[in-house]
């Protein structure tokens, strides 16, 4: 008689700890504080990367990066083959997905949302800035559906990092049903197949997320998902403490040795991935002298930037890549260093009379301005007369746009965990004018030959050594001045568990894996 | 015998008369010496303090008040009480200066449209009207990005928005004026434009134009404090008040002293320059004489 009933009480308790732990793990509001949102959603418009932390978990395309192993993983292509002479890829769509609006995922749903940036007879197709942005679609020969499941896309070059491109945002996959409703509006009204799914969008403000329950890789531990846009880092720290939100890459660098020891807040530093530089314009007098440009370079202490303009949040420089890049080459740190007196050398051999005006441009936000102070006292204890140009973000990257900037402070990300994707962006031709006009210095054309030879080829031993020459010869011409690698820190309420910690230092964060801990 | 009332004076001064006036103008005079004591600091700001302002010292920076720091030191270490001292001076500069070129420009324009009055007054009190449609600060805003960022533009931004201020005032006592008698008198017995406007009209404008000048000091210095807090004043690493708070704002609550101690003075000082300017309304305006 009690054995039965033990037996009984046994199995109620062991479902009660499951649902225990169960019901930790299910549900919750993430409140995310971004520095922007953009007045759109279209993945063809850069609008900065409030709208991008949208995408990245709405929408999803045929691969995903892993920011942790640099690997391209299946997203909704279960697989992929490589043609030998790496210029065909097949790509099998996973079966039974539906997108957020439930209409199917077809082969015809994945061509239509590729080819749309450049068919001007689709309904949605929108004209800006970085409409192709960067999934290759320049090099594409052809892109069919062969059948219900199955997509092949044929390349013109081999592209070692075609995968990589097919997982930024531009290339996520919407649903053809929504774009035939929407049209131009789609950025407005997004719908995709990620874990989350568009429930409201308040341009320039706020995004509200709502789980996906049929999304294929299983529903999301979290209900909802806000991202808000908050004016300054201020703002994004009071509502961090105030608990207004709950996870943050925004808060001010400051805070983050306070919040570290707070009962409240978690505080993770994310590795060293994101380029921070100097631009010098190779067009406009006088940065287009290489002197110049070498006196820049090494009049900047480093160390006393990176303590106190970014309270040690960076790592010391090398070039082009970061340690967490594949094919970083560490010998550049000979380079990118403090030498004041080298700084005067290259002055003196310029033939320039001193003080040499120069006009450092910067954005008003963040750390930025404290840089351009700590950088325009560097500068002009060895020569140089340093005019602060502060711009609001819009008129920064305007100016920078139409390449009208001297000397400008920027950083570069790892977009996707493939070194071209910075590489190209920073000194292939194909990207002109910007901050370095780098099209103009004497050996862009060899740059750009190594570039093109670093995605040709897929055998890592031959990119490791074009990667060492690309890196070396950004040195030699320096349209950048390298000043550190960030390592972001990632702020997040002490409940908040399961943070991609390597994509959320990116910027790139999916919080598909993220739970609340009750 | 000497009286209970004349054991109390001071030199020809009453205790009682002092102690009434304390009691009638109390905040304009605690006003008054904190004005003076600002313009003292921010004028010999070299001699009050051994710091230079705009040399880093890393090593230091973000360090709480303490003797050898009395109030902190900043992000780049630099001492912050130097930094006070001297960063009053761009902001009162240019507030002293923008409240008196308008002043003149006011009082020429208000003089001419009032006193000539038909098409003149017309066309002149319209422009004003177009100027003062606008916000104040938001008019300073739109001038200095026109003319873009520097400490003069920031000056010209200020004086614009205020003279139309001025130009209305005298020319609602002009107007009154130019009509009495005596005004009437004046041009009968064949004196001049100039000498009626110079010996008759100009000294009954004073009272008024003390009392308006006073009020917009310290909007100008308000003014001032938001175009420098904006980044379109003063360059870095000039010291300035509105820059300060600027870029000590996100160290609020890690470093409160830094944004803290500019903002207390910016306050004071406009509070200040409010209660004397009440003071002198008081004192001046033939309406509220008497009462108190």
């Amino acid at each position: 008689m009690v054995y039965p009933l033990l037996k009984r009480l046994l199995v109620v308790i062991s479902l009660s700890l499951c649902w225990a732990a169960f019901a930790q793990e299910r549900g919750g509001t993430l409140v995310v504080a971004t520095e922007s949102m953009g007045d759109t959603l279209e993945p063809g418009i850069w609008t900065g990367f409030g709208s991008i932390h949208v995408l990245d978990n709405v929408g999803e395309g045929l691969v995903k990066s892993d920011f942790t192993s640099g690997d391209p993983t299946p997203g909704l292509a279960e697989s992929w083959t490589i043609s030998e002479d790496g210029l065909t890829y097949t790509f099998k769509i996973r079966q039974g997905v539906k997108f957020q609006d439930g209409s199917d995922l077809t082969a015809e749903a994945v061509v239509r949302s590729l080819s749309r940036y450049t068919n001007a007879e689709d309904a949605s197709y929108t004209e800006g800035f970085y409409m192709q942005s960067g999934h290759g679609a320049g090099n594409w020969a052809s892109l069919e559906a062969t059948d219900a499941s199955t997509v092949t896309l044929v390349l013109n070059q081999p592209d070692s990092t075609q995968l990589h491109r097919l997982s930024r945002p531009s290339a996520y996959i919407i649903s053809s049903a929504a774009l035939d409703s929407f049209g131009t509006d789609i950025g407005t009204n997004y719908v995709s197949a990620g874990p989350f799914k568009l429930e409201k969008f308040v341009p320039g403000q706020e995004a509200t997320l709502v789980a996906n329950e049929d999304y294929y890789g299983g529903r999301p531990y979290l209900d909802q998902l806000v991202l808000r846009a908050y004016p300054d880092e201020a703002s994004i720290l009071a509502a961090l403490e105030s608990g207004e939100v709950t996870f943050t890459t925004y808060a001010p660098f400051t805070s983050v040795s306070r919040l570290q020891a707070s009962d409240t807040t978690n505080v993770e530093v994310g590795p060293a991935l994101v380029d921070l530089f100097i631009g010098a314009s190779a067009k406009n007098a006088p940065t287009d002298n290489l002197d110049i440009r070498l006196a820049v370079n090494y009049a900047i202490n480093r160390e006393t930037l990176i303590l106190a303009g970014l309270d040690g949040m960076a790592a010391m420089p090398s070039s082009i890549l970061s340690p967490t890049d594949f094919g970083y080459d560490p010998a550049g740190e000979a380079i990118s260093t403090y030498n004041p007196d080298l700084a005067k050398e290259h002055i003196a051999k310029s033939g320039l009379p001193t003080p040499i005006t120069v006009d450092l441009a910067f954005e008003s936000n963040r750390f930025w301005p404290t840089l351009a102070e700590l950088i325009k006292a560097d500068l002009e204890a060895v020569g140089f007369q340093v005019n602060l140009d502060r711009l609001d973000s819009g008129t920064f990257w305007g100016k920078a746009g139409e390449g009208a900037l001297q000397l400008s402070i920027n950083q570069r990300s790892t977009f996707v965990p493939d070194p071209n994707d910075k590489v190209a962006i920073l000194h292939s031709v194909s990207s002109p004018g910007g901050q370095t006009w780098h099209e103009l210095l004497p050996r862009a054309k060899e740059m750009d030959a190594l570039i093109d030879a670093g995605v040709a080829t897929s055998d890592e031993a031959e990119r490791l050594e074009i990667y060492k020459q690309i890196q070396a010869l950004a040195l030699e011409e320096m349209p950048y001045i390298y000043l550190g690698y960030l390592t972001p820190p990632v702020f997040s309420a002490k409940n908040v568990q399961g943070i991609p910690l390597a994509a959320a230092a990116a910027g790139r964060f999916t919080l598909e894996g993220v739970w609340l801990e009750q | 015998m000497v009286s209970s009332r004349q054991s109390t004076n001071v030199g020809t001064v009453s205790f009682g008369r002092v102690r009434r006036i304390w009691k009638k103008y109390d905040l304009a005079i605690v006003g008054g010496v904190f004005v003076m004591l600002i313009l003292f600091c921010t004028i010999f700001a070299p001699l009050l303090t051994p710091y230079d302002p705009t040399v880093n010292d890393i090593k230091v920076r973000l360090q709480g008040p303490s003797l050898l720091h009395p109030f902190g030191t900043d992000q780049f270490g630099r001492d912050l009480l130097a930094r006070v001292l001297y960063g009053g001076r761009p902001i009162l500069l240019v507030s002293f200066l923008s409240v008196a070129t308008a002043l003149a420009l006011g009082i020429a324009v208000g003089m001419s449209a009032a006193y000539w009055g038909g098409w003149l007054d017309s066309l002149l009190m319209r422009l004003m009207d177009v100027l003062l449609s606008f916000p104040s600060v938001l008019l300073a805003i739109l001038i200095v990005a026109a003319l873009g960022p520097g400490l003069s533009n920031v000056m010209v931004a200020i004086t614009v928005s205020m003279i139309p201020i001025f130009s209305r005032l005298v020319r609602s006592v002009v107007v009154t004026l130019v009509n009495e008698d005596y005004v009437a008198a004046a041009k009968a017995l064949g004196a001049v434009n100039a000498r009626v406007i110079i010996r008759h009209i100009f000294p009954n404008m004073i009272p008024a134009i003390i009392i308006q000048a006073s009020a917009l000091l310290a909007v100008a210095i308000g003014t001032a404090t938001a175009l420098n807090f904006l980044g379109l004043g003063v360059e870095p690493p000039t010291p300035d008040w509105g820059l300060m708070v600027s870029d000590g704002q996100k160290l609020i609550f890690d470093a409160p002293h830094v944004p803290l101690f500019p903002g207390l003075v910016i306050t004071l000082t406009v509070l200040s320059v409010n209660y004397i300017g009440d003071g002198l309304r008081d004192r001046l305006d033939p309406r509220l004489r008497g009462q108190g």
